[in-house]
Protein backbone atom coordinates (compact mmCIF):
# COMPACT_ATOMS: atom_id res chain seq x y z
CA UNK A 1 0.00 0.00 0.00
CA UNK A 2 1.28 3.42 -0.90
CA UNK A 3 2.22 5.73 1.95
CA UNK A 4 0.28 8.99 2.16
CA UNK A 5 3.46 10.99 1.53
CA UNK A 6 4.12 9.07 -1.71
CA UNK A 7 0.55 9.63 -2.89
CA UNK A 8 0.85 13.26 -1.87
CA UNK A 9 3.98 13.80 -3.96
CA UNK A 10 2.47 12.04 -6.97
CA UNK A 11 -0.69 14.07 -6.67
CA UNK A 12 1.24 17.32 -6.38
CA UNK A 13 3.37 16.60 -9.43
CA UNK A 14 0.22 15.75 -11.38
CA UNK A 15 -1.47 18.92 -10.15
CA UNK A 16 1.55 21.01 -11.12
CA UNK A 17 1.63 19.40 -14.56
CA UNK A 18 -2.05 20.15 -15.07
CA UNK A 19 -2.09 23.72 -13.82
CA UNK A 20 1.48 25.03 -13.74
CA UNK A 21 0.80 26.17 -10.17
CA UNK A 22 3.78 25.72 -7.87
CA UNK A 23 3.53 22.78 -5.47
CA UNK A 24 5.49 21.66 -2.45
CA UNK A 25 7.54 18.92 -4.12
CA UNK A 26 10.71 17.13 -3.02
CA UNK A 27 12.80 17.21 -6.20
CA UNK A 28 16.37 16.35 -7.12
CA UNK A 29 16.37 18.88 -9.98
CA UNK A 30 13.72 21.50 -9.19
CA UNK A 31 14.87 23.66 -12.10
CA UNK A 32 13.68 20.98 -14.53
CA UNK A 33 10.24 20.22 -13.15
CA UNK A 34 8.63 22.77 -15.49
CA UNK A 35 9.38 20.36 -18.34
CA UNK A 36 6.50 18.22 -17.09
CA UNK A 37 4.06 21.08 -17.23
CA UNK A 38 5.31 21.98 -20.71
CA UNK A 39 5.19 18.42 -22.07
CA UNK A 40 1.82 17.53 -20.59
CA UNK A 41 0.10 20.74 -21.67
CA UNK A 42 1.46 20.62 -25.21
CA UNK A 43 0.19 17.08 -25.73
CA UNK A 44 -3.32 18.24 -24.88
CA UNK A 45 -3.04 21.52 -26.79
CA UNK A 46 -1.71 19.67 -29.84
CA UNK A 47 -4.64 17.29 -29.85
CA UNK A 48 -7.14 20.15 -29.56
CA UNK A 49 -5.46 22.20 -32.28
CA UNK A 50 -5.59 19.22 -34.58
CA UNK A 51 -9.24 18.54 -33.75
CA UNK A 52 -10.54 22.11 -33.90
CA UNK A 53 -8.63 24.07 -36.56
CA UNK A 54 -11.64 26.20 -37.55
CA UNK A 55 -12.51 27.11 -33.95
CA UNK A 56 -8.92 28.00 -33.23
CA UNK A 57 -8.72 30.24 -36.28
CA UNK A 58 -12.05 31.86 -35.45
CA UNK A 59 -11.26 32.86 -31.86
CA UNK A 60 -7.50 33.27 -32.28
CA UNK A 61 -4.60 31.14 -31.10
CA UNK A 62 -4.17 32.82 -27.70
CA UNK A 63 -7.86 32.61 -26.77
CA UNK A 64 -7.94 28.99 -27.89
CA UNK A 65 -4.86 28.18 -25.85
CA UNK A 66 -6.40 29.85 -22.79
CA UNK A 67 -9.56 27.81 -23.30
CA UNK A 68 -7.63 24.54 -23.50
CA UNK A 69 -5.69 25.56 -20.40
CA UNK A 70 -8.94 26.21 -18.50
CA UNK A 71 -10.31 22.87 -19.69
CA UNK A 72 -7.24 20.95 -18.58
CA UNK A 73 -7.13 22.76 -15.22
CA UNK A 74 -10.73 22.27 -14.30
CA UNK A 75 -11.74 19.04 -16.00
CA UNK A 76 -10.59 15.55 -15.02
CA UNK A 77 -9.79 13.96 -18.37
CA UNK A 78 -11.54 10.60 -18.38
CA UNK A 79 -10.50 8.82 -21.54
CA UNK A 80 -7.24 6.85 -21.65
CA UNK A 81 -7.27 7.43 -25.42
CA UNK A 82 -6.15 10.96 -26.09
CA UNK A 83 -7.68 11.08 -29.58
CA UNK A 84 -11.10 10.87 -27.94
CA UNK A 85 -10.39 13.86 -25.70
CA UNK A 86 -11.85 16.45 -28.12
CA UNK A 87 -15.33 15.07 -27.33
CA UNK A 88 -14.70 15.68 -23.62
CA UNK A 89 -13.63 19.19 -24.54
CA UNK A 90 -16.91 19.77 -26.44
CA UNK A 91 -18.98 18.48 -23.55
CA UNK A 92 -16.99 20.44 -20.98
CA UNK A 93 -17.34 23.65 -22.99
CA UNK A 94 -21.11 23.24 -23.34
CA UNK A 95 -21.57 23.04 -19.58
CA UNK A 96 -18.86 25.44 -18.44
CA UNK A 97 -19.12 29.17 -17.79
CA UNK A 98 -16.88 29.61 -20.83
CA UNK A 99 -20.00 29.46 -22.99
CA UNK A 100 -20.95 32.97 -21.84
CA UNK A 101 -17.43 34.32 -22.29
CA UNK A 102 -17.00 33.20 -25.89
CA UNK A 103 -18.84 33.78 -29.20
CA UNK A 104 -22.28 32.18 -29.23
CA UNK A 105 -21.35 29.92 -32.16
CA UNK A 106 -18.38 28.28 -30.43
CA UNK A 107 -20.15 25.40 -28.70
CA UNK A 108 -21.83 24.34 -31.93
CA UNK A 109 -18.67 24.82 -33.98
CA UNK A 110 -16.63 22.62 -31.63
CA UNK A 111 -19.26 19.90 -31.87
CA UNK A 112 -19.43 20.27 -35.66
CA UNK A 113 -15.67 19.80 -35.90
CA UNK A 114 -15.85 16.82 -33.56
CA UNK A 115 -18.49 15.19 -35.78
CA UNK A 116 -15.97 15.07 -38.61
CA UNK A 117 -13.57 13.16 -36.35
CA UNK A 118 -16.35 10.91 -35.08
CA UNK A 119 -17.46 9.94 -38.57
CA UNK A 120 -13.87 9.53 -39.79
CA UNK A 121 -12.91 7.23 -36.92
CA UNK A 122 -16.24 5.46 -36.37
CA UNK A 123 -15.85 1.73 -35.87
CA UNK A 124 -16.37 -0.28 -39.02
CA UNK A 125 -19.68 -2.07 -39.43
CA UNK A 126 -20.68 -4.62 -42.00
CA UNK A 127 -22.04 -3.16 -45.22
CA UNK A 128 -22.69 -6.58 -46.69
CA UNK A 129 -25.90 -6.70 -48.68
CA UNK A 130 -26.01 -2.96 -49.38
CA UNK A 131 -26.76 -2.19 -53.02
CA UNK A 132 -27.05 1.12 -54.82
CA UNK A 133 -30.51 2.65 -54.40
CA UNK A 134 -32.57 1.86 -57.49
CA UNK A 135 -36.04 2.84 -56.34
CA UNK A 136 -37.17 -0.74 -55.76
CA UNK A 137 -40.42 -0.48 -53.76
CA UNK A 138 -39.91 -3.70 -51.80
CA UNK A 139 -36.26 -3.24 -50.84
CA UNK A 140 -35.27 -1.74 -47.48
CA UNK A 141 -33.98 1.79 -47.49
CA UNK A 142 -30.57 1.82 -45.83
CA UNK A 143 -28.53 4.88 -44.96
CA UNK A 144 -24.77 4.96 -45.02
CA UNK A 145 -23.86 3.65 -41.52
CA UNK A 146 -21.20 6.36 -41.09
CA UNK A 147 -23.49 9.36 -41.12
CA UNK A 148 -24.40 12.22 -38.79
CA UNK A 149 -26.90 14.99 -39.40
CA UNK A 150 -26.94 18.41 -37.80
CA UNK A 151 -29.01 21.55 -38.18
CA UNK A 152 -26.36 24.24 -37.87
CA UNK A 153 -27.22 27.71 -36.69
CA UNK A 154 -24.21 29.35 -38.29
CA UNK A 155 -22.76 29.02 -41.81
CA UNK A 156 -19.20 27.89 -41.09
CA UNK A 157 -19.03 26.36 -44.54
CA UNK A 158 -20.30 29.39 -46.42
CA UNK A 159 -18.99 32.57 -44.81
CA UNK A 160 -15.94 34.01 -43.12
CA UNK A 161 -15.93 33.90 -39.28
CA UNK A 162 -16.67 37.61 -38.94
CA UNK A 163 -19.96 37.09 -40.82
CA UNK A 164 -21.21 34.05 -38.90
CA UNK A 165 -23.12 35.90 -36.20
CA UNK A 166 -24.96 38.16 -38.65
CA UNK A 167 -25.87 35.17 -40.84
CA UNK A 168 -27.51 33.16 -38.07
CA UNK A 169 -30.19 30.93 -39.60
CA UNK A 170 -30.74 27.23 -40.22
CA UNK A 171 -28.13 25.31 -42.21
CA UNK A 172 -28.99 21.61 -42.27
CA UNK A 173 -26.01 19.45 -43.00
CA UNK A 174 -25.12 15.78 -43.43
CA UNK A 175 -21.63 14.51 -42.61
CA UNK A 176 -20.74 11.05 -43.80
CA UNK A 177 -17.84 8.75 -44.57
CA UNK A 178 -17.51 7.06 -47.92
CA UNK A 179 -18.21 3.36 -47.44
CA UNK A 180 -15.25 2.33 -49.56
CA UNK A 181 -12.96 5.36 -49.82
CA UNK A 182 -13.12 6.28 -46.07
CA UNK A 183 -13.20 9.99 -46.95
CA UNK A 184 -15.42 12.33 -44.96
CA UNK A 185 -17.90 14.35 -47.02
CA UNK A 186 -20.26 17.17 -46.16
CA UNK A 187 -23.59 17.78 -47.87
CA UNK A 188 -25.85 20.75 -47.33
CA UNK A 189 -29.49 19.63 -47.43
CA UNK A 190 -32.87 21.34 -47.18
CA UNK A 191 -34.81 21.32 -43.95
CA UNK A 192 -37.17 18.84 -45.60
CA UNK A 193 -34.20 16.67 -46.59
CA UNK A 194 -32.86 16.77 -43.05
CA UNK A 195 -36.27 15.66 -41.78
CA UNK A 196 -36.31 12.74 -44.21
CA UNK A 197 -32.82 11.64 -43.18
CA UNK A 198 -33.59 11.91 -39.49
CA UNK A 199 -36.78 9.91 -40.03
CA UNK A 200 -34.80 7.19 -41.82
CA UNK A 201 -32.23 7.19 -39.01
CA UNK A 202 -35.01 6.45 -36.54
CA UNK A 203 -36.66 3.71 -38.58
CA UNK A 204 -35.16 0.38 -39.51
CA UNK A 205 -35.61 -1.59 -42.70
CA UNK A 206 -38.41 0.58 -44.03
CA UNK A 207 -39.08 -0.12 -47.72
CA UNK A 208 -39.48 2.65 -50.24
CA UNK A 209 -43.11 1.59 -50.64
CA UNK A 210 -43.73 1.86 -46.89
CA UNK A 211 -41.96 5.21 -46.73
CA UNK A 212 -44.08 6.67 -49.54
CA UNK A 213 -47.22 5.31 -47.91
CA UNK A 214 -46.38 7.08 -44.65
CA UNK A 215 -45.82 10.26 -46.65
CA UNK A 216 -49.23 9.88 -48.28
CA UNK A 217 -50.98 9.27 -44.95
CA UNK A 218 -49.55 12.45 -43.49
CA UNK A 219 -50.46 14.75 -46.38
CA UNK A 220 -53.35 15.39 -48.74
CA UNK A 221 -53.37 13.90 -52.23
CA UNK A 222 -52.05 16.92 -54.11
CA UNK A 223 -49.29 17.48 -51.57
CA UNK A 224 -48.39 13.80 -51.53
CA UNK A 225 -47.84 13.58 -55.24
CA UNK A 226 -45.52 16.58 -55.14
CA UNK A 227 -43.70 15.31 -52.05
CA UNK A 228 -43.21 11.87 -53.55
CA UNK A 229 -41.50 13.45 -56.55
CA UNK A 230 -39.31 15.52 -54.23
CA UNK A 231 -38.45 12.49 -52.16
CA UNK A 232 -37.49 10.37 -55.16
CA UNK A 233 -35.32 13.16 -56.54
CA UNK A 234 -33.71 13.57 -53.11
CA UNK A 235 -33.16 9.81 -52.75
CA UNK A 236 -31.46 9.71 -56.13
CA UNK A 237 -29.17 12.54 -55.02
CA UNK A 238 -28.38 10.70 -51.79
CA UNK A 239 -27.71 7.54 -53.72
CA UNK A 240 -25.37 9.35 -56.08
CA UNK A 241 -23.44 10.70 -53.07
CA UNK A 242 -23.14 7.29 -51.42
CA UNK A 243 -25.55 8.18 -48.60
CA UNK A 244 -28.56 6.02 -49.49
CA UNK A 245 -28.56 2.34 -50.36
CA UNK A 246 -31.12 -0.42 -50.52
CA UNK A 247 -31.02 -4.00 -49.33
CA UNK A 248 -33.22 -7.05 -49.75
CA UNK A 249 -35.78 -7.22 -46.98
CA UNK B 1 6.97 -13.72 -33.90
CA UNK B 2 8.53 -10.43 -32.84
CA UNK B 3 12.30 -10.66 -33.36
CA UNK B 4 15.07 -8.74 -35.06
CA UNK B 5 14.68 -5.02 -35.59
CA UNK B 6 11.37 -3.19 -35.74
CA UNK B 7 10.06 0.32 -36.12
CA UNK B 8 7.31 2.35 -34.48
CA UNK B 9 4.20 2.42 -36.67
CA UNK B 10 3.18 6.08 -36.81
CA UNK B 11 0.51 7.59 -39.01
CA UNK B 12 2.84 10.14 -40.57
CA UNK B 13 4.96 7.36 -42.04
CA UNK B 14 2.41 4.52 -42.20
CA UNK B 15 2.54 4.10 -45.99
CA UNK B 16 6.33 4.30 -46.05
CA UNK B 17 6.58 1.60 -43.38
CA UNK B 18 4.12 -0.65 -45.16
CA UNK B 19 6.10 -0.32 -48.38
CA UNK B 20 9.55 -0.43 -46.79
CA UNK B 21 12.17 -2.70 -48.40
CA UNK B 22 15.96 -3.14 -48.09
CA UNK B 23 15.73 -3.26 -45.21
CA UNK B 24 12.16 -3.76 -44.16
CA UNK B 25 11.45 -3.91 -40.44
CA UNK B 26 11.02 -7.35 -38.91
CA UNK B 27 8.09 -6.08 -36.88
CA UNK B 28 6.21 -2.92 -36.01
CA UNK B 29 5.25 -1.47 -32.66
CA UNK B 30 2.24 0.69 -31.89
CA UNK B 31 0.46 2.28 -28.96
CA UNK B 32 -2.85 0.41 -28.56
CA UNK B 33 -4.53 3.56 -27.21
CA UNK B 34 -4.15 5.17 -30.62
CA UNK B 35 -5.88 2.34 -32.49
CA UNK B 36 -8.45 0.72 -30.22
CA UNK B 37 -12.06 1.58 -31.25
CA UNK B 38 -10.86 3.21 -34.42
CA UNK B 39 -12.43 2.33 -37.74
CA UNK B 40 -12.20 3.70 -41.25
CA UNK B 41 -9.06 4.71 -43.06
CA UNK B 42 -6.65 4.17 -40.18
CA UNK B 43 -8.06 0.80 -39.21
CA UNK B 44 -7.62 -0.28 -42.84
CA UNK B 45 -4.00 0.94 -42.73
CA UNK B 46 -3.38 -0.95 -39.50
CA UNK B 47 -4.85 -4.11 -40.98
CA UNK B 48 -2.69 -3.67 -44.07
CA UNK B 49 0.40 -3.36 -41.87
CA UNK B 50 -0.70 -6.33 -39.74
CA UNK B 51 -0.86 -8.45 -42.89
CA UNK B 52 2.80 -7.73 -43.47
CA UNK B 53 4.43 -7.47 -40.05
CA UNK B 54 4.10 -8.98 -36.56
CA UNK B 55 3.02 -6.31 -34.07
CA UNK B 56 4.21 -5.48 -30.58
CA UNK B 57 2.26 -3.13 -28.30
CA UNK B 58 3.76 -0.30 -26.30
CA UNK B 59 1.12 1.27 -24.08
CA UNK B 60 0.80 4.84 -22.87
CA UNK B 61 -2.15 5.01 -20.50
CA UNK B 62 -2.07 1.98 -18.22
CA UNK B 63 -0.44 4.21 -15.61
CA UNK B 64 1.07 1.30 -13.73
CA UNK B 65 2.67 3.61 -11.16
CA UNK B 66 -0.47 5.56 -10.36
CA UNK B 67 -2.04 5.78 -6.91
CA UNK B 68 -5.41 5.44 -8.73
CA UNK B 69 -7.14 2.12 -9.27
CA UNK B 70 -6.33 0.11 -12.38
CA UNK B 71 -8.82 0.72 -15.17
CA UNK B 72 -10.29 -2.69 -16.01
CA UNK B 73 -12.56 -1.36 -18.74
CA UNK B 74 -9.44 -0.18 -20.49
CA UNK B 75 -7.58 -3.44 -19.80
CA UNK B 76 -10.49 -5.37 -21.27
CA UNK B 77 -10.06 -3.45 -24.52
CA UNK B 78 -6.31 -4.05 -24.46
CA UNK B 79 -6.91 -7.76 -23.99
CA UNK B 80 -9.31 -7.91 -26.92
CA UNK B 81 -6.85 -5.99 -29.10
CA UNK B 82 -4.05 -8.36 -28.11
CA UNK B 83 -6.20 -11.28 -29.13
CA UNK B 84 -7.35 -9.70 -32.38
CA UNK B 85 -3.82 -8.98 -33.61
CA UNK B 86 -2.12 -12.00 -32.03
CA UNK B 87 0.20 -9.83 -29.95
CA UNK B 88 3.12 -11.50 -28.18
CA UNK B 89 4.75 -8.45 -26.56
CA UNK B 90 2.91 -5.83 -24.54
CA UNK B 91 5.07 -3.27 -22.81
CA UNK B 92 4.30 -0.24 -20.68
CA UNK B 93 6.20 2.55 -18.97
CA UNK B 94 7.40 2.46 -15.39
CA UNK B 95 5.74 5.78 -14.70
CA UNK B 96 2.28 7.20 -14.12
CA UNK B 97 0.06 9.15 -16.47
CA UNK B 98 -3.13 9.31 -14.42
CA UNK B 99 -3.66 10.72 -10.95
CA UNK B 100 -6.59 12.01 -8.91
CA UNK B 101 -8.90 10.43 -11.49
CA UNK B 102 -7.51 12.50 -14.35
CA UNK B 103 -5.40 11.40 -17.29
CA UNK B 104 -2.33 13.50 -18.12
CA UNK B 105 -1.26 11.88 -21.41
CA UNK B 106 2.44 11.97 -20.59
CA UNK B 107 4.79 10.03 -18.35
CA UNK B 108 5.43 11.36 -14.85
CA UNK B 109 8.23 9.97 -12.67
CA UNK B 110 7.24 7.76 -9.76
CA UNK B 111 8.91 8.39 -6.38
CA UNK B 112 11.64 5.76 -5.98
CA UNK B 113 10.32 4.41 -2.68
CA UNK B 114 9.85 0.97 -1.15
CA UNK B 115 6.09 1.38 -0.81
CA UNK B 116 5.90 2.28 -4.51
CA UNK B 117 7.88 -0.87 -5.35
CA UNK B 118 5.36 -3.05 -3.53
CA UNK B 119 2.37 -1.16 -4.92
CA UNK B 120 3.60 -1.39 -8.52
CA UNK B 121 4.79 -5.00 -8.33
CA UNK B 122 1.31 -6.00 -7.12
CA UNK B 123 -0.35 -4.09 -9.92
CA UNK B 124 1.90 -5.65 -12.54
CA UNK B 125 0.98 -9.09 -11.23
CA UNK B 126 -2.72 -8.23 -11.48
CA UNK B 127 -2.28 -7.00 -15.05
CA UNK B 128 -0.27 -10.06 -16.06
CA UNK B 129 -2.87 -12.37 -14.55
CA UNK B 130 -5.69 -10.53 -16.28
CA UNK B 131 -3.99 -10.44 -19.68
CA UNK B 132 -2.59 -13.95 -19.28
CA UNK B 133 0.76 -12.80 -20.62
CA UNK B 134 3.87 -11.14 -19.23
CA UNK B 135 4.15 -7.38 -19.18
CA UNK B 136 7.46 -5.74 -20.08
CA UNK B 137 8.10 -2.51 -18.21
CA UNK B 138 10.29 0.23 -19.59
CA UNK B 139 12.86 2.25 -17.68
CA UNK B 140 11.65 5.78 -18.45
CA UNK B 141 13.53 9.02 -18.88
CA UNK B 142 12.91 11.65 -16.19
CA UNK B 143 14.04 15.19 -15.65
CA UNK B 144 13.90 15.29 -11.88
CA UNK B 145 13.54 12.55 -9.31
CA UNK B 146 10.61 13.04 -6.90
CA UNK B 147 10.93 12.22 -3.20
CA UNK B 148 13.43 9.46 -3.99
CA UNK B 149 14.50 7.15 -1.15
CA UNK B 150 16.40 4.64 -3.24
CA UNK B 151 18.43 4.53 -6.43
CA UNK B 152 16.70 4.20 -9.78
CA UNK B 153 18.33 0.88 -10.66
CA UNK B 154 17.28 -0.55 -7.27
CA UNK B 155 13.74 0.66 -7.86
CA UNK B 156 13.53 -0.95 -11.31
CA UNK B 157 15.24 -4.18 -10.27
CA UNK B 158 13.06 -4.71 -7.22
CA UNK B 159 9.88 -4.19 -9.19
CA UNK B 160 10.99 -6.59 -11.94
CA UNK B 161 12.05 -9.23 -9.43
CA UNK B 162 8.99 -8.93 -7.19
CA UNK B 163 6.48 -8.96 -10.03
CA UNK B 164 8.36 -11.38 -12.26
CA UNK B 165 7.65 -9.14 -15.23
CA UNK B 166 9.97 -8.54 -18.16
CA UNK B 167 12.14 -5.52 -18.66
CA UNK B 168 12.04 -3.30 -21.69
CA UNK B 169 15.53 -1.85 -21.77
CA UNK B 170 15.37 1.63 -23.26
CA UNK B 171 19.00 2.32 -24.07
CA UNK B 172 18.41 5.93 -25.04
CA UNK B 173 16.62 6.59 -21.74
CA UNK B 174 19.64 5.27 -19.85
CA UNK B 175 21.87 7.62 -21.81
CA UNK B 176 19.50 10.56 -21.20
CA UNK B 177 19.13 9.83 -17.49
CA UNK B 178 22.84 9.27 -17.00
CA UNK B 179 23.49 12.70 -18.50
CA UNK B 180 20.68 14.45 -16.62
CA UNK B 181 21.38 12.82 -13.25
CA UNK B 182 25.11 12.25 -13.44
CA UNK B 183 25.58 8.51 -13.37
CA UNK B 184 27.57 6.01 -15.40
CA UNK B 185 25.53 4.22 -18.06
CA UNK B 186 27.40 0.92 -17.90
CA UNK B 187 27.36 0.74 -14.11
CA UNK B 188 23.64 1.43 -14.24
CA UNK B 189 23.01 -1.32 -16.79
CA UNK B 190 25.15 -3.81 -14.89
CA UNK B 191 22.92 -3.28 -11.87
CA UNK B 192 19.76 -4.20 -13.75
CA UNK B 193 18.32 -7.74 -14.01
CA UNK B 194 19.50 -8.21 -17.58
CA UNK B 195 18.25 -11.78 -17.71
CA UNK B 196 14.73 -10.29 -17.63
CA UNK B 197 15.24 -8.04 -20.66
CA UNK B 198 12.84 -9.15 -23.37
CA UNK B 199 12.74 -6.09 -25.55
CA UNK B 200 14.90 -3.05 -26.36
CA UNK B 201 14.13 0.51 -27.41
CA UNK B 202 16.46 2.82 -29.30
CA UNK B 203 15.69 6.46 -30.07
CA UNK B 204 17.05 9.94 -30.53
CA UNK B 205 16.90 12.83 -28.10
CA UNK B 206 17.52 16.56 -27.92
CA UNK B 207 19.95 18.43 -25.69
CA UNK B 208 18.04 21.55 -24.70
CA UNK B 209 20.45 22.98 -22.11
CA UNK B 210 23.96 22.37 -20.79
CA UNK B 211 22.49 20.20 -18.06
CA UNK B 212 19.39 18.74 -19.72
CA UNK B 213 18.54 16.27 -22.47
CA UNK B 214 14.91 15.71 -23.40
CA UNK B 215 13.84 12.28 -24.66
CA UNK B 216 12.05 13.57 -27.75
CA UNK B 217 12.09 10.61 -30.15
CA UNK B 218 12.41 13.35 -32.74
CA UNK B 219 16.04 13.06 -33.77
CA UNK B 220 18.36 10.38 -35.14
CA UNK B 221 20.04 7.99 -32.70
CA UNK B 222 23.46 9.33 -31.75
CA UNK B 223 26.67 7.29 -31.84
CA UNK B 224 27.15 6.96 -28.04
CA UNK B 225 23.70 5.35 -27.82
CA UNK B 226 24.60 2.92 -30.61
CA UNK B 227 27.83 2.19 -28.75
CA UNK B 228 25.92 1.48 -25.57
CA UNK B 229 23.63 -0.96 -27.37
CA UNK B 230 26.64 -2.61 -28.99
CA UNK B 231 28.17 -3.06 -25.55
CA UNK B 232 25.06 -4.41 -23.84
CA UNK B 233 23.51 -6.50 -26.62
CA UNK B 234 25.77 -9.57 -26.18
CA UNK B 235 24.64 -9.70 -22.54
CA UNK B 236 21.00 -10.03 -23.59
CA UNK B 237 18.97 -12.87 -25.07
CA UNK B 238 18.77 -11.72 -28.67
CA UNK B 239 15.95 -9.46 -27.64
CA UNK B 240 14.09 -7.61 -30.41
CA UNK B 241 15.16 -4.00 -30.92
CA UNK B 242 12.75 -1.22 -31.78
CA UNK B 243 13.58 2.05 -33.49
CA UNK B 244 11.34 4.74 -31.99
CA UNK B 245 10.68 7.83 -34.06
CA UNK B 246 7.59 9.85 -33.10
CA UNK B 247 8.16 13.37 -34.45
CA UNK B 248 10.21 15.33 -36.94
CA UNK B 249 10.20 12.47 -39.41
CA UNK B 250 13.11 12.39 -41.86
CA UNK B 251 13.18 10.90 -45.34
CA UNK B 252 12.49 7.18 -45.17
CA UNK B 253 16.06 6.43 -46.31
CA UNK B 254 17.32 7.99 -43.09
CA UNK B 255 15.14 5.62 -41.04
CA UNK B 256 16.34 2.72 -43.19
CA UNK B 257 19.92 3.72 -42.44
CA UNK B 258 19.12 3.55 -38.71
CA UNK B 259 17.44 0.17 -39.12
CA UNK B 260 20.54 -1.08 -40.95
CA UNK B 261 22.76 0.11 -38.11
CA UNK B 262 20.57 -1.69 -35.61
CA UNK B 263 20.56 -4.86 -37.71
CA UNK B 264 24.35 -4.78 -37.75
CA UNK B 265 24.52 -4.46 -33.98
CA UNK B 266 22.07 -7.26 -33.37
CA UNK B 267 24.04 -9.40 -35.83
CA UNK B 268 27.29 -8.40 -34.09
CA UNK B 269 28.65 -6.75 -37.23
CA UNK B 270 30.75 -3.60 -37.42
CA UNK B 271 28.67 -0.45 -37.27
CA UNK B 272 29.24 2.31 -39.86
CA UNK B 273 30.56 5.55 -38.44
Amino acid sequence: MLKPETINQQSKLAQYSRTGEKQDLILSNPQHVFQYRRLVFYVVLGIMQQAFPIAQKAIGIESFKALVNEFFNSHNCKTPQVWKLPLEFCNWFKTSNQVDLNPSYLSELLYFEWLEIEVHTQKDTSTEGLMPFQGNAISSLRLNPYLKSINLNYPYHKFLPEEWLSQKAEYPMVIYRGVSDFKVHFMAVSKFGLGVIQFLLQTENLTLGEFLEILTQQNNEAQSENLQKQVLTFFNQLSHKGILFEASK
Amino acid sequence: MVKGVGIGFRRDIADEIIGMVNPSPNFIELAPENWIDMGGYWRAKLDEAAEKYPISLHGLSLSIGSPDELDFDFLKKIKAFIKQYDIKIYSEHLSYSKCDNAHLYDLLPIPFTQDAVIHIAERIKVVQDYLEMPLAIENVSYYTAVAAEMKEHEFISEIVNKSNCNLLLDVNNIYVNAFNHGYNTKDFINNLPLEKVSYIHMAGHEKVADDLIIDTHGEAIIDPVYELLKWVYPKLNNSPVLLERDFNFPEINELKRELTQLHKITNQEEVDA
